[in-house]
């Protein structure tokens, strides 16, 4: 009896002893990637675009810093997204205002589509893009994990960043249809 | 049964829709609830920004749901207040309570910062959140019909159980009492 009560007394501790360790093991080990994380996360307003290559729908090969000399938005998002849907929309209304000092669009999908299942960058510039996916300064195409951990290693699936003439980064935001006007004004302004 | 279901609940709706204040508090619930949906469902296709510019969004299929989620929520509400106001036992809180969570999921969780920042926050790593909060915004966005049906089936039972209470309570009136309070 007593070393049966013993037995049950230890086990729920010992289960405890355990799943203490677990936890402290997880958040030792995820700590460091966390803070790595944190480390890239923060691409600095100010800073540099990093470059990095990108195959377009037509399967030609670009590099982001083939585009210095004009001002760019480089947009990151997830074809399953609503708001990149309706922002897709927003942009192709508003793609000659966009586009008419010179501003070169790219959008590219997110890795993997953030690991859910949707359209390809292809089937998504057709189906909500129109017309104006179809021009030269509306690039689309997908992500590598590299450029979408770079720019985005949070996961958010719609992310926009506005590079300017120099290849700085000038704003970074999401849902371009509800930031619009600080589009349209650093499209206006580069 | 059904038929019972919705003659109970109709008559526990009718009670309190008699009386004039709590027609107003139903009233006065039903507005600015319906504000909110109008507002916050359609701020799923703005990244969760709220305003004027998610109002521009507002399609017929989630008018008709804002319309909805704020009717049952204000008369569950309603019933709800009437019941512990008379002192009768309450139920379905938590059924509303995930009514309302179940409702607002779509615009908040969807296609905004939310799940990365608490994926972030408990420390997951860099590919751990560039996995999962797809998988969780993905799934979100793709069933949000889902999730505004589910919420509205939530309130309809939590309506139907508030009615119950409702109806259930019944005060004895105290005749003949005596002394010690018993009744004769």
């Amino acid at each position: 009896m007593t070393s049966f009560a013993q037995t049950s007394l230890t086990a729920p501790r010992l289960l405890r002893a355990l799943l203490s360790v677990a936890v402290m093991a997880l958040l030792l080990f995820s700590a460091p990637y966390a803070a790595m994380a944190e480390e890239k996360a923060v691409l600095k307003l100010g800073a540099p675009a990093p470059d990095f290559a990108f195959t377009s729908r037509d399967g030609s090969a670009h590099k982001l810093s083939q585009f210095r000399g004009k001002p760019v938005m480089l947009w990151f998002f997830a074809s399953w997204c609503p708001t990149c849907i309706s922002s897709t929309g927003t942009v192709s209304q508003r793609f000659e205002q966009l586009t008419a000092g010179g501003m070169q669009i790219i959008q590219l999908r997110l890795y993997n589509n953030l690991g859910y299942s949707g359209p390809s960058a292809e089937e998504f510039a057709q189906a909500y893009a129109g017309a104006p996916g179809e021009s030269q300064q509306w690039l689309w195409g997908e992500a590598s994990l590299e450029a979408s951990v770079m720019y985005d290693p949070r996961g958010y699936p719609d992310l926009y960043f506005l590079i300017d003439r120099d290849g700085v980064l000038r704003g970074a935001n999401g849902a371009p249809n509800a930031s619009m006007n600080d589009i349209l004004e650093f499209a206006g302004e580069s | 049964m059904i038929r019972s279901a919705l003659h109970e609940t109709g008559s526990a709706l009718g009670l309190i829709m008699r009386r004039r204040g709590y027609r107003r508090l139903a009233l006065g619930i039903f507005l600015p609830l319906l504000a909110l949906y109008l507002f916050m469902l359609p701020s799923a296709f703005t990244g969760g920004n709220i305003g004027l510019v998610s109002l521009r969004y507002l399609n017929a299929e989630l008018a008709i749901f804002s319309a909805l989620l704020a009717a049952l929520l204000s008369l569950s509400l309603t019933l709800n207040i009437y019941a512990f106001r008379s002192s009768a036992r309450r139920k379905g809180g938590v059924l509303t309570l995930g009514a309302l969570a179940s409702s607002l999921l779509p615009s908040t969780l969807c296609c905004t910062p939310v799940v990365p920042t608490v994926l972030a926050f408990v420390g997951a790593s860099a590919p751990q959140i560039f996995g999962m909060s797809g998988r969780v915004q993905g799934f979100i966005a793709t069933y949000e019909t889902g999730f505004l049906l589910l919420a509205s089936i939530l309130l309809l039972v939590s309506l139907r159980l508030a009615a119950k209470s409702v109806m259930g309570f019944c005060p004895l009136p105290i005749t003949n009492a005596q002394p010690n309070g018993i009744r004769s």
